[in-house]
């Protein structure tokens, strides 16, 4: 005897977007696909279907029906909780578990009847499973039939749970519009044009000729209106997450002795992902306080690892960092697994760096200076020299040789000085300036070599043919003459400025509420040193921003 | 200090996307600055150039002619060795994702920042030094467009090469050739590169700098000196201009995140660094270039040499080839005086004097050449049995009527012939043809192509721009609103034209509320700025509906071409207006759908009844069609069959063909919101005396009972109250048809108060003359336009009363057209006892056609039909009638889906089967496959139940949008009847104001901006058609339920006024049958 469960979640995308926003479920919401006039509506929140907004419209003629409708887009993590979620309800109903899209699962649920007897047994297990799955804020609807088939549409009823009783599976679909059976547009478009109108209908057809006119789909349609659904049940697996616990006799209020209990549960747990073949990709830590409450730390780490010390080593760090706020009296630890990545060895060149020790040694860091403060620096797309973004850090692939120098292109490395260091600065207007000839020799050099401060061509005051680089030599922009760093700066700059190259004008972020409107400078000092400056153009600070090494 | 220097590379909105300032606004700021000359260089295009020349006339700034010609990335100029070629790849948006190879050492020896992503692709400065400069630019920018995605022109070094003499080359900025050669592959090739442009522009190639205080750029200008020196070539200073103002870079940044699809906030380098690209004066650019005196004083001198300007444009209209010895202007005499014996019946001695004046008037202005070609045009269209009517003032003169190019007699109507032409207006006369929409016309297009060539003709464009819905949406986007945000901000400013809020009558931080937004918010005031700013910029360029630009010899000479959509269709890049403005000859062949049905009808009421009907000389004032008329009974009649059309006729009361000129003309936005429409009807049925604003104005206004109604009325006007001199007048009537009018009118109205000032109009009669004046920018008719559509009125409205069985089959042919579905036209034709016989395989061909007295319909009523099957069926059934279904299937090879939707809407009925019974015989038939099969007989027998009646109504309108069988309403006529539910035809034994309830079927919705709110619906049921008002009240509290059902029912009270019947309605519900119907709605 078979007998299925199916748990199936209305509105799917709207449910689940109402979990993260429960202040919502008493507003006119829809969640939205797509974007700009093209988005539509995916679900729709009842309040708003009484106003006459339906699924599959613009959101612009919902707004144009109900004014104060609030829109939101589709988010796939939260339908992915949610979808998790509604896997562990049916996980609990049944071992056996088909997962059938993000709003529908099936459980196994034959043979239960000698934990839920009696003829309401089923209907109690059903009754079970949806006071599980409000606990976890998903409005569930459930069936429970003979076949896959019966169940699901038994669960997209109204009234849940529904009961199909064993061999009621024909009489149950019958009255039933033929829709119900998830026909594709084209075979329901057929069916009503034949005038058709229920499940029933169309099972009083002569097989054969359906057949013969719908061919295979419509034969199946046909099997389908008369209870009949061959398809089995495709069992769920969801990927093991192994955990090791257990409560202690007494409250450990020291980190040595916590420390040496974690280390043997976490032994045992790589232990049991190594003979899977498994390595650790995140590792939960639950410590069960005293007298109540729990304390959870997860450890993220970059690449899968099964390095008991290793492991160890992070959540020392962690909880030497953060300890927790009472004394332990329970530990489970969860490792979340993956397969392990394998380091390439390389004839000629270092072998690559191994994964596991780079997450050892990066999840150390995190751990001492904290998340957001580790990864891989890189430019970011602006104007402004400061700004800098921080992406994971995924370690380069070793060089395979050795690159050859790129012709023409002579780096010059600036040291950021962060904060900028303010600078008193005396500038000159644009006739002395001219008077001064300040200039430097930058033409006419077809390759430059590479350049440093000391080989940095020094501007030659009876150069035959100078040329000034003061672009804009005007009171607005004056150029500087002198410099020297405030007293008490971390950094002393002082000098005469013997080359200037600017103003380089720099204005960014108009519409934001931090815009930078800045003449950039770089400058030789008598000294030789060449530095980086700007003059801020609202409040005409002038700051060293760089050293060029 | 140069003495002058001149701004020769400046870009206008019209490099789409790319520039943030209009033509317009550049000429000002450039006149502010004192710049002598300025030179338009557009992204592959001279969009822009004539309103730049017209402005810079108008501002005393010499206004020069060029374009940025993008080039074509894959194509070279020379040979580059191996190693210096780059792998340089391009991506969808045409740029290059390979990054500068070489970087150049600049001042101090640094290196400057690395580039944005995304190199552009290069680009030359060309500018046109002669006219033959100008021609070989719009040929290289012709040649460019061609093959190319529009938006996408490239040229090959080929194509430059070939159109370079009469133009002189600057190297661009950071986006021209020279720059990019550079950053991608060195100074060696960027040498190289140089030498050949020299060789292809021998004196007439300069080095451009600009400096916009960029480190990078600067590193290239050092480049750029030094190779410069080394070939001893010239260099020149110039901004590189993106926008009139330093303050417009805001825009621009807008522009660039629109381009790229990006927000401020993501959109990184791709904005400027700096707010530099604007118009600069002499002194500051002198400053920016200290060092390079000589390259501003070239720049001045360089705007010198360049004679050209668009005055000097070489336009030429195409000759008419004509016998030897004979001139235009005694051709049109000869064929003028002989066809008008036949035109005007008689020929009076007031219309030989008409012909004559007009005749010695065309010779004098040298316009007989034009008056030939269309005359020709026209003539192609009698060939081919094509009708043609001229519309427009046109019909002012009595030579076009002779010449068949109008059909309104302009002597007997007592039309301005001076409307059309006249010596003082010194342009282009403006005449345009109705043909039928559809084939016909696109066969009268192809043969104007054919006749002047590929290169000789073209269509004009139309500039598409920013206005408040799609500005809201850009702008918010940019900004970085949500997708909420800009769905609610694009709703709300969609609604209102800026200029609304410009004048103060809406306050834009309210609407800005409304939209959930806080306007105090940093980015909601940037965006209400930026919003404003993009008002009025081009967005892109459409094709005009129907004008064409002809030319003697080689348009593309003229104004570049560029590919349309359409297959075989050539555009030029400006619109009508800039053309008008420049002298250049357009034709509007514009399609009307009403006369493609004319032109079906006659055949058939020759064939069918035996009478030749001739619509150039119908019965006049025939009492029965007018009538019918004054009875509002006007489904399918041209122009006046809207609900506010119908809804004044029988106010109006139309007796004569005048009347009809009256009627077309009034239902318009002009007089309504210039608050003429009332006063004339009220006058018309005697509720109001007649009287003039002022005793002067009699003569004028007297055939429209002192009402101003046409735009000839309103010159004359302004001539007499307010002392305008013909120029004046003419500068008026521009401003009247010119779509960018509301700003010359508000010029024109203070001149207009002047005059009537000083001529003792003042008060009331004054703010009546200026309102209707002023209100006719937005939309007015011309007297002769509302005489030539009055003709169509006339002709359509006879048909209909005399030979409506051959009126309704046209109409439904020419569908889509006109104001109705084709389902209400079916019923109405029922009502006029036209019989409509159902569509039958047996019977109908593709088309409806004439059977038995009544209409069959034809097969292309049945929807997802495609023409080829349903001409197959037609063809296989002249080997003889369809034995079966299987016969049937077997003959015209239709699959399955076909004859299922033929047996749906009971299309093979005459087969001898049901619906139900077709249907599941199709469903076998149609699946057999192979010859083994195809002669088996289908099965008799179904076991599908049979349709009822309401099915079979609602498989009809599923299946064919329209039924002739009974109304959707009439199956629930006894169920609503018992509820209290009158029928339409009922509702006029029922006394005015009795409180009532309707049902019906809502064929139209309509919000007109003109009636303050209200809405109106026409409901229609089995016995009629009846119009709901709705209070705006109401329509607020209903409003899903008015436009969301299709079939609703109406309680309110019923007016009775002006033999119109309408419901005031004081609520809705809806009626829970099928949502079958379709409506036209009109918000």
């Amino acid at each position: 005897m078979t007998r299925i469960a199916a748990l199936f979640i209305p509105l799917f995308p709207l449910a689940a977007r109402l979990r993260s926003e429960p202040e919502l479920k008493q507003q006119m919401v829809a969640v939205c696909e797509g974007n700009g006039g093209g988005a539509r509506l995916a679900a729709v929140s009842r309040s708003a279907r009484q106003l006459g907004v339906r699924s599959g419209m613009t959101l612009a003629q919902a707004r144009g029906i109900a004014p104060d409708l609030i829109a939101r887009g589709r988010d796939p993590s939260c339908e992915s909780s949610a979808h998790e979620a509604l896997l562990e309800v049916a996980g609990g109903l049944s071992p056996r578990v088909e997962d059938a899209g993000n709003d529908l699962v099936f459980a196994d649920v034959a043979g239960m009847d000698h934990i839920f007897p009696g003829a309401d047994g089923e209907a109690e297990m059903a009754h079970r499973a949806l006071q599980t799955a409000a606990a976890l804020d998903l409005p569930v609807r459930a069936g429970i039939a003979g076949c896959k088939l019966a169940a699901r549409i038994a669960a997209h009823r109204p009234a849940s749970p529904s009961i199909v009783p064993q061999g009621a599976e024909v009489s149950f679909l019958a009255p039933l519009p033929f829709h119900a059976l998830g026909l594709e547009p084209r075979l329901r478009h057929t069916l009503r044009r034949w005038g058709l109108v229920t499940i029933g209908d169309l099972a009083r057809l002569p097989a054969a000729e359906v057949a013969r006119r719908l061919g295979a789909d419509g034969e199946a349609a046909h099997r389908a209106a008369r209870g009949e659904d061959p398809s089995p049940l495709v069992p769920h697996h969801p990927p093991p997450a192994p955990s090791e616990g257990f409560e202690l006799e007494w409250p450990v209020l020291t980190l040595e002795p916590l420390l040496l209990t974690i280390g043997e549960l976490v032994e045992r747990l790589m232990e049991r992902l190594r003979y899977q073949g498994l390595a650790c990709l995140r590792l939960e830590i639950d410590l069960g306080l005293e007298p109540e409450g729990h304390d959870r730390r997860v450890i993220r780490l970059p690449a899968p690892t099964t390095e008991v010390k290793a492991l160890v080593g992070i959540l020392g760090l962690e909880l030497d960092t953060r300890r927790p706020d009472a004394p332990v009296v329970a530990i489970r630890c969860i490792a979340h697994p993956d397969r392990p990545r394998r380091a390439q060895l390389t004839l000629f060149g270092p072998p690559e760096i191994s994964p596991a020790r780079l997450a050892t040694t990066i999840a150390s860091a995190t751990a001492r200076i904290g998340p957001d403060r580790v990864g891989s620096p890189g430019l970011a797309d602006s104007h402004l020299p400061e700004h800098v973004v921080l992406s994971d850090f995924e370690p380069p692939p070793p060089p395979k040789e050795r690159r050859s120098s790129r012709e023409g292109r002579g780096l010059l490395a600036v040291r950021v000085l962060r904060p900028p260091v303010p600078l008193e600065v005396i500038t000159e207007l644009r006739r002395e300036a001219e008077n001064k000839n300040l200039t430097v020799e930058a033409r006419g050099r077809r390759r430059p070599p590479r350049r440093s401060a000391s080989n940095l061509q020094r501007p030659a005051p009876d150069s035959s043919e100078p040329d000034t680089c003061c672009l804009s030599p005007t009171t607005d922009c004056p150029r500087p003459v002198s410099l020297r760093s405030e007293t008490g700066a971390r950094l002393h700059i002082q000098g005469l400025v013997r080359v200037a190259a600017g103003p380089w004008r720099c204005e960014e972020g108009w519409w934001s509420d931090h815009p930078a409107d800045r003449d950039y400078w770089d400058i030789e000092l008598s000294d030789g040193r060449l530095y980086r400056m700007y003059r801020d153009r609202d409040d005409g600070m002038w700051y060293a921003d760089g050293v060029y090494d | 200090m140069p003495t002058s220097y001149a701004e020769l590379h400046c870009a206008s909105a019209f490099s789409f996307l790319e520039g943030a300032s209009l033509p317009e606004d550049l000429v000002t700021q450039a006149a502010r600055l004192e710049l002598p000359a300025v030179a338009l260089v557009d992204r592959n295009g001279v969009y822009g150039a004539p309103r730049f020349f017209r402005a810079a006339r108008d501002a005393g700034v010499r206004p020069l002619v060029g374009a940025e010609v993008v080039l074509d990335g894959r194509s070279t100029l020379y040979s580059p060795p191996r190693s210096e070629v780059g792998s340089s790849r391009l991506d969808a948006r045409g740029t290059s994702d390979q990054g500068p190879t070489h970087s150049l050492p600049g001042p101090l020896g640094l290196v400057p920042n690395p580039l944005p992503p995304g190199t552009p692709l290069p680009r030359l400065t060309l500018l046109a030094a002669s006219r033959g400069g100008y021609h070989n630019l719009c040929r290289l920018l012709t040649a460019a467009a061609g093959r190319h995605p529009k938006g996408q022109a490239r040229a090959t070094w080929a194509q430059v090469e070939e159109h370079a003499a009469g133009l002189c080359c600057l190297t661009g900025g950071g986006e021209g050739a020279l720059a990019i050669e550079i950053e991608q592959r060195g100074l060696t090739p960027a040498r190289r590169l140089l030498e050949r442009l020299a060789s292809l522009f021998p004196g007439r190639l300069h080095v451009e700098l600009q400096r916009h205080h960029l480190r990078a750029e600067e590193h290239r200008n050092r480049a750029l000196i030094d190779l410069a020196q080394r070939l001893r070539l010239p260099l020149v200073a110039t901004n590189g201009v993106r926008y009139a103002r330093r303050g417009d870079r805001e825009l621009a940044d807008v522009l660039t995140c629109i381009r790229e699809g990006m927000t401020l906030d993501t959109a990184g380098r791709l904005l400027e660094a700096q707010r530099e690209c604007h118009l600069k004066p002499a002194a500051a650019m002198a400053a920016l270039f200290p060092d390079l005196p000589r390259a501003i004083g070239a720049a001045g001198e360089l705007a010198q040499r360049l004679e050209f300007t668009l005055d000097d444009l070489g336009y030429r209209f195409p000759d008419y080839p004509l016998s030897p010895g004979e001139t235009p202007s005694s051709f049109l005499r000869t064929i003028t005086w002989r066809e008008a014996r036949a035109r005007f019946r008689p020929l009076t001695a007031r219309a030989q004097a008409q012909l004559a004046k007009e005749l010695d008037l065309i010779e004098k202005l040298d316009l007989a050449g034009y008056f030939l070609i269309v005359w020709d045009i026209v003539c192609f269209c009698r060939r081919e049995g094509i009708l043609a009517q001229g519309r427009g003032s046109a019909a002012n003169s009595a030579v076009c009527y002779a010449l068949s190019i109008t059909a309104v007699d302009p002597v007997k109507m007592g039309l301005l012939f001076e409307r059309f032409l006249s010596e003082e207006r010194g342009e282009w006369p403006d005449i345009d043809l109705d043909l039928p929409s559809g084939d016909q016309r696109e066969k009268v297009i192809q043969y104007v192509y054919r006749r002047y060539g590929a290169n000789g003709a073209a269509m004009t464009a139309n500039v598409i721009t920013y206005r408040g819905r799609s500005a809201a949406r850009e702008v918010g986007k940019a900004v970085g609103f949500s997708l909420d945000q800009v769905d609610r901000i694009a709703r709300h400013f969609g609604r209102h034209a800026a200029s609304e809020f410009d004048g103060g009558i809406r306050d834009m931080d309210d609407e800005l509320r409304a939209a959930g937004l806080d306007p105090d918010a940093l980015h909601s005031r940037h965006f209400a700025r930026l919003w404003w700013q993009i008002q009025h910029l081009p967005r892109h360029l459409g094709q005009h509906s129907g004008g064409m630009v002809l030319a003697a010899g080689r348009l593309d000479e003229v104004v570049p071409l560029e590919p349309a959509a359409m297959e075989g269709r050539t555009v030029v890049q400006w619109d009508k207006d800039d053309i008008a403005d420049l002298g250049i000859i357009k034709v509007d062949l514009l399609g009307l759908g009403m006369l493609a049905a004319l032109e079906e009808a006659i055949p058939l009421i020759r064939t069918h009844e035996g009478i030749d009907v001739d619509l150039a000389h119908l019965p006049p004032d025939d009492a029965p069609t007018y009538e019918m008329i004054r009875a509002a009974d006007t489904v399918g009649v041209f122009q006046i069959e809207s609900r506010a059309q119908m809804a004044s006729l029988p106010r109006n009361a139309p007796r004569c063909f005048y009347d009809l000129v009256v009627q077309v003309a009034i239902i318009r936005p002009g007089p309504i919101t210039g608050n003429m429409t009332n006063p004339y009807l009220e006058r018309r049925q005697g509720r109001q005396p007649v009287s003039y604003p002022h005793p002067s104005l009699e003569p004028i206004l007297e055939r429209t009972l002192g009402v101003p109604l046409f735009q000839e009325q309103l010159l004359r006007i302004a001539m007499v109250a307010a002392g305008f001199s013909g120029g004046e007048a003419e500068e008026l009537r521009r401003a009247m048809g010119f779509k960018r009018s509301r700003e010359r009118m508000r010029a024109i109205e203070t001149r207009l108060r002047r005059g009537m000032t000083e001529r003792g109009i003042t008060g009331q009669a004054q703010e009546d003359v200026v309102r209707a004046i002023t209100s006719f920018a937005l939309y007015g008719f011309p007297e002769s336009h509302a005489a030539s559509f009055a003709l169509i009125v006339y002709a359509s409205a006879w048909l209909k009363r005399h030979h409506p069985t051959a009126f309704y089959i046209a109409l439904l042919n020419a569908w889509p057209m006109g104001f109705y579905h084709p389902a209400t036209m079916v019923k109405d034709a029922q009502r006029h006892d036209v019989e409509v016989l159902p569509v039958d395989v047996q019977h109908s061909g593709w088309r409806c056609r004439w059977e038995k007295g009544g209409v069959r319909l034809g097969l292309r009523c049945v929807q997802g039909l495609r023409r080829a099957l349903g001409e197959s069926i037609e063809a296989s059934r002249r080997e003889g009638p369809f034995a079966d279904l299987a016969d049937l299937e077997r003959r015209t090879h239709l699959g399955e889906e076909e004859l299922s939707r033929l047996a749906h809407v009971g299309a093979l009925a005459s087969l001898g089967l049901t619906r139900r019974e077709a249907l599941w015989q199709a469903a076998e038939i149609g699946r057999r496959r192979g010859p083994l099969l195809e002669r088996l007989p289908a099965e008799a027998g179904s076991p599908l139940p049979e349709m009822s009646a309401l099915e079979k109504t609602v498989a009809d309108y599923t299946g064919l949008h329209l039924t002739s069988g009974p109304h959707l309403m009439a199956h629930f006529r006894p169920a609503l009847a018992a509820k209290g539910v009158t029928a339409t035809a009922d509702l006029g034994s029922l006394p005015d104001g009795s409180p009532i309830r309707v049902a019906g079927a809502v064929i139209v919705r309509q919000r007109p901006g003109t009636a303050k709110g209200v809405v109106f619906i026409t409901m229609e049921d089995e016995t009629g058609m009846v119009q709901a008002i709705i209070r705006p009240e109401l329509y607020r509290r209903q409003r899903s339920l008015i436009i969301g059902h299709a079939v609703l029912v109406v309680h309110g009270l019923l007016q009775k006024r002006n033999g119109t019947l309408s419901v005031r309605a004081r609520g809705f519900h809806k009626l829970d049958v099928p949502a079958v119907t379709a409506s036209h709605d009109f918000y």
